[in-house]
């Protein structure tokens, strides 16, 4: 049986307490959403937050809101069952509504938020273990700093994997994130929250507090998110290429993101896969060049599942397919 | 005192049924045949393939599947009494060594502690990562946790080996997988090869699937006294009553102070056969506490030490005639074991190779991990995953239809008529003659394979035969109980259809009771035995009680008891009849209570010794990317009398999902350094999921045996020898290469395209 550790639970009514009680209690304070994420992980003493701050009273990150200027702006706490549910969502952001369907069940949508799932824990095989797993092979360097890397033995680095299937999608779209800190407020881009390690996978400090998610309004551009797994019903992305073109009215793509989650530790870019497809028209041969071009980023470890070399093989056919999507 | 006139029961009274089945489709013939049998005197007269059923066949719902769905079903894991003491194993972290030494006392002091107690002594050998060390019980889960923290065991860790192909013992493989070592000369076969129009040689391989039942294993204990109750999560009843008395021998317990209880199992597919570590840890905790404890494995617990359906290595050589007859099979294959190196013996359907000159060996080989247990149809679905595989790349060199294949080779007249029923049905020959762009990205094709099974039931164990007891009650309700479990194959909806068949009343009249060791004695549900052994003790025990009724309104009516019938929820004779419940009011405050009894199978050939089954699949493959989509099934199985249409159809649809996600999706991965399981939880240890699935149908065949007076035969099984068989061949079809190991991962797919 795994159990969760003690710890106390804060109720704050509003951001600025939320912050505050984090502030205070430091290193030993986690925020908990919709806890499809961090429970589990607590129950593996992952992470023991003694102070547990939930979010559910904290009015502000409920609402979401078509902005004046015709950008969408999610609160952090807006649920994926809600979201897939939102018409407006449907009708004007398909490849990110197509995203929040794709992560886990319909159960755990209804209790996983999209701030939670934006802020995911990266993963890996050795890592998501019980304690007592853990404990037996003395652990890894995710949870020990001076224990070994078990996928990579020699590495002086973790390479726990992105495994979110909206963080790729939302960082193509350019998507806001809102972070409430104690000096206020502050605005990044989606690519700035997230590096390139798989223990400090977050850029933001412990306290912040993600309060929005605003996408950007409808336009000349078309999102696509495709999800690679072996199973349809549910898993995590061993793949997930988020992708988002900017048109010229002649279809000239103006500007190319795409991402490559699942196959690194962020979302990776696939700079030679954009570099190409800016200033052309999206044809079939382009896109198969351009898909090719993925190959080469694609970071696949043995630390999730599915074969690692046929993970890195088929990046191109996913990243092609996730471009004929933005057609 | 024998009176002289009295008939000697041992003499056999021959009586002539008919046997076989009707035809399946207009296009096929009747296949009924007469034949003498000797019934045992007293028991119900047979049934036959010409006799007209009421309810038997048709589609009564489970009797408590309402019970499971609302969740008011009462398993093991929802005991529970004031005072319940919760408990835990403590298992070892190493794979292979030595228990040096084992501290319990600081355990035993920690706060809301009942009772622990050690299940190895100092100096015993770890066999497994998971090998039950200590168990402890207490107030709550979390105060057991803590307490098994305070536990302190040392080990002396040897090196362990999780991969049995790493063994010495294993065979070698060649760089694409093929087995790469000399045959024996055998002057037979070497000849019959060598005589062959067609010869063919491959390797085929399968991997481990855990049991995976929604229910872990485990149970509670209470004692009073000398006398123990256990509620366990269990598909032996009486099995797990005679080990518990064995093993608490110490405890001056005999079999008849055991009590066990198992209403509700969430299922076992073979693995809860015994009372196991977690029965015998349970009952000594609650002795030791005095107090009623609850112990149920983990999920994790679950995968990794709680059994598992070994990993095979086949490989098979084989010719054919010109004619295309199999006239030589060669096979050798190998079980990749848990520690204790058994139970990987696999197994071929026979019935192709005819006259054909045959060999067969087969090796055990053993590893540091949890051993193998009797999973749904042991060794089947392996070797037919190899045998069958193999017909097709056989069929493919003499440039034959695998179906036209198999009707030249298969000796099983029954199977010849469900083989043609099922390709009509699957749509095969149009299938199969479609040809797939050379340049399409997505390919499909179709595949088959047989299934075969052989259970008519027992009439006993060693010293008792089974027995059911018919009770039928003055307010009109009939009770039909019997000890063995129903682990969610339908005893008790059998129990119910049976008698109310028998007694000619609606079905919702019945109570169909089962899982208690103080009713009488049943089978533990293996080998597909429970509803066969059991069916015919169930109808005679109503043909007894509905005797006892007529008697009752025989002398009511003032009428001989041979002119009363008791059908169409009626008693009486065609003048005059009572409602079935009013004729009940006849029977007083003591409810007719009768004991039936399994009589042995008739002595006579029945009509068919085991049942036959055949599926066919259709696959969906990218080919650029190796995924598999299953996209359509159909199976065909027979099961003697098809006494519950609806539960039929569901062992037959659930085996054939168990199937597709042993041929596509599932996959045990150990990890050789730690030698533990990566992937011991339901999130990473992939099983099919509803959306994965293809459109499943299924027909069952009812087929007249003769063999005793139901002539039910076992199904949990025979369905799931078959379904990965023909998912492979349906992959090989699509991508005219095939992918001799499943999982069929992508990766695999695209290296056999690559290999064309
Ligand atoms: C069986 C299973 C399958 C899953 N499958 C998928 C999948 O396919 N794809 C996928 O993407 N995910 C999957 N998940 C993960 C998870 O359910 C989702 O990512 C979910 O969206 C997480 O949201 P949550 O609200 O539950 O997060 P929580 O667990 O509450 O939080 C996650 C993390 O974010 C932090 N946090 C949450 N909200 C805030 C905030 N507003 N500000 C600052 N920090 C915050 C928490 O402290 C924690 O560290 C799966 C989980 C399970 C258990
Ligand atoms: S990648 Fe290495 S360090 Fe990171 S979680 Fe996995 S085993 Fe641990």
């Amino acid at each position: 049986m795994l159990r969760l550790p003690p710890f106390t639970y804060h109720t704050p009514k509003n951001a600025v307490d939320a912050v505050r009680i984090a502030k205070e209690y430091g290193r030993e304070a986690m925020y908990v959403a919709g806890g499809t994420d961090l429970y589990p992980n607590m129950k593996r003493r992952h992470q023991t937050p003694a102070q547990v701050i939930s979010l559910r009273d904290v009015p502000e990150l409920h609402s979401m809101e078509v902005l004046e200027d015709g950008r969408l702006q999610i609160g952090a706490m807006v649920t994926l069952t809600t979201l897939e549910f939102y018409p407006h969502l449907k009708a004007h952001y398909a490849g990110f509504a197509h995203a929040v369907r794709e992560i886990s069940t319909p159960l755990l949508r209804n209790m996983g938020t999209i701030g939670g799932n934006l802020l995911l824990d990266t993963r890996c095989s050795y890592y998501d273990q019980s304690h007592e797993w853990r404990e037996s092979i003395d652990f890894c360097m995710k949870s020990k700093a001076d224990a070994i890397c078990w996928v990579a033995p020699g590495s002086p680095r973790c390479w726990a994997v992105q495994s979110s299937d909206s963080v790729p999608i939302i960082c193509a779209m350019e998507a806001e994130i809102e972070l409430a800190g104690v000096d206020g407020m502050r605005t990044i881009k989606g690519d700035d929250l997230y590096q390139d390690d798989g223990i400090q996978y977050l850029t933001k400090k412990p306290e912040e507090l993600l309060t929005k998610i605003t996408l950007p309004a409808p336009g000349n551009w078309k999102a696509s998110y495709l999800k690679l797994r072996r199973r349809d019903t549910y898993d995590f992305p061993v793949l997930g290429v988020g992708a988002c073109l900017w048109f010229a009215a002649d279809g000239t793509i103006e500007k190319a993101n795409v991402r490559l989650g699942g196959a690194g530790s962020y979302a990776m870019p696939a700079t030679k896969t954009e570099e190409l497809l800016v200033g052309k028209k999206l044809t079939d041969e382009l896109i198969a060049e351009a898909g090719a071009a993925a190959m080469k980023p694609a970071r696949t470890m043995d630390n999730t599942d599915l074969d690692v070399y046929w993970r890195k093989k088929v990046a191109p056919i996913y990243v092609a397919r996730a471009l004929k999507a933005c057609r | 005192m024998a009176t002289p006139n009295t008939p000697n029961p041992n003499t056999p009274r021959a009586v002539e049924i008919t046997v076989g089945y009707k035809a399946l489709s207009p296009n096929q013939k009747d296949r009924l045949e007469k034949i003498e049998v000797n019934p045992a005197e007293g028991d119900a007269p047979p049934w036959d393939a010409l006799t007209e059923y009421q309810t038997v066949g048709t589609d009564v719902d489970r009797t408590d599947g309402m019970q499971k769905a609302t969740g008011r079903a009462k398993y093991a894991y929802d005991i529970s009494f004031p005072d319940l003491q919760q408990a835990m194993i403590l298992r070892a972290p190493i794979a292979r060594g030595i228990l040096k030494s084992l501290y319990l006392d600081e355990a035993r002091a920690m706060p809301g502690i009942s009772a622990v107690v050690a299940l190895k002594k100092d100096g015993s050998k770890i066999r497994l990562v998971g090998d039950a060390v200590a168990a402890v019980s207490g107030k709550t889960l979390d105060m057991v946790r803590d307490a098994i923290e305070k536990i302190r065991a040392d080990y002396e860790a040897e090196q362990h080996n999780v991969d049995y192909l790493m063994d010495e013992e294993a065979p070698m493989l060649d760089a694409n997988g093929q087995l790469d070592e000399e045959w024996d000369e055998d002057s037979k076969v070497d000849k019959a090869l060598a005589d062959a129009t067609h010869t063919h040689t491959g390797t085929y391989r399968t991997e481990v699937q855990t049991h995976s039942s929604l229910e872990t294993h485990g149970n509670t204990c209470r004692w009073d006294g000398n006398n123990l109750e256990v509620w366990a999560s269990t598909q032996a009843t009486f099995g797990v009553q005679g080990e518990l008395a064995r093993g608490l021998g110490a405890h001056n317990v005999k079999v008849e102070s055991v009590d066990v209880h198992a209403e509700f199992v969430g299922g076992g597919f073979g693995s809860k056969f015994s009372a196991g570590i977690e029965g015998l840890a349970c009952a000594l905790l609650a002795h030791a506490a005095k107090l009623p404890v609850k112990l149920m494995l983990d999920r994790h617990e679950e995968h990794t030490a709680a059994g598992n359906r070994p990993s095979a290595l086949m490989q098979v050589r084989g010719g054919i005639d010109k004619n295309g007859k199999i006239t030589a099979w060669d096979w050798r294959s190998f079980g990749g074991c848990g520690y204790n190196g058994r139970g990987g013996a696999v197994r071929y359907p026979n019935y192709y190779m005819g006259d054909a000159a045959t060999r067969r060996k087969h090796k055990d080989i053993a590893c540091d991990t949890d051993p193998a247990r009797s999973m749904r149809a042991p060794g089947y679905p392996q070797g037919w995953f190899g045998a069958e595989m193999f017909l097709d790349e056989l069929a493919a060199k003499a440039s034959m239809d695998p179906l036209a294949f198999r009707l030249k080779n298969d000796s099983e007249a029954m199977r010849l008529d469900q083989w043609q029923f099922a390709a009509d049905k699957f749509g095969w020959d149009k299938a199969r003659a479609k040809k797939n762009d050379a340049n399409a990205r997505y390919v499909t094709g179709v595949g088959c394979a047989s299934a075969r099974w052989g259970q008519l039931g027992r009439h006993g164990g060693r010293r008792q035969s089974y027995g059911v007891t018919c009770r039928i009650h003055p307010d009109g309700m009939v009770e039909a109980r019997n000890g063995s479990q129903d682990i969610g194959t339908g005893l008790k909806t059998v129990l119910q259809i049976l008698t109310a068949e028998e007694l000619g009343i609606p079905a919702s009249r019945v109570r169909g009771v089962t899982g208690h060791t103080s009713d009488p004695l049943g089978p533990a549900s293996g080998g597909s035995t429970t509803t066969p052994s059991i069916a015919p003790a169930v109808r005679h025990a109503a043909f007894l009680a509905k005797n006892k009724l007529i008697a009752l309104v025989a002398a009511h009516l003032g009428v001989p008891e041979g002119d009363v019938t008791c059908a169409n929820d009626k008693v009486g004779t065609k003048n005059a009849k009572l409602d079935f419940t009013e004729a009940c009011k006849l029977v007083g405050q003591t409810p007719i209570e009768v004991h039936g009894e399994r009589y042995p199978n008739y002595r006579d050939k029945p009509f068919h010794p085991g049942v036959c089954g055949a599926q066919f699949a259709e696959v969906r493959v990218d080919t650029w990317t190796g995924e598999v989509q299953v996209t359509r099934m159909f199976g065909i199985q027979d099961c003697g009398l098809v006494i519950a249409k609806k539960l039929a159809e569901s062992q037959v649809i659930g085996a054939m999902i168990q199937g597709v996600s042993y041929a596509v999706h599932e996959q045990r991965i150990m990890d050789q350094r730690s030698g533990r399981m990566l992937n011991g939880d339901f999130l990473r240890y992939k099983i099919t999921g509803s959306k994965d699935l293809p459109d499943i149908e299924c027909h069952m065949h009812s087929v007249a045996n003769g063999h005793n007076n139901t002539g039910a035969a076992g199904l949990g099984e025979p369905p799931s020898t078959a379904t990965a068989a023909a998912i492979g061949n349906a992959v090989f079809h699509a991508i005219g290469a095939p992918v001799r190991h499943i999982p069929i991962t992508p990766e695999k797919v695209l290296a056999a395209i690559a290999s064309k």
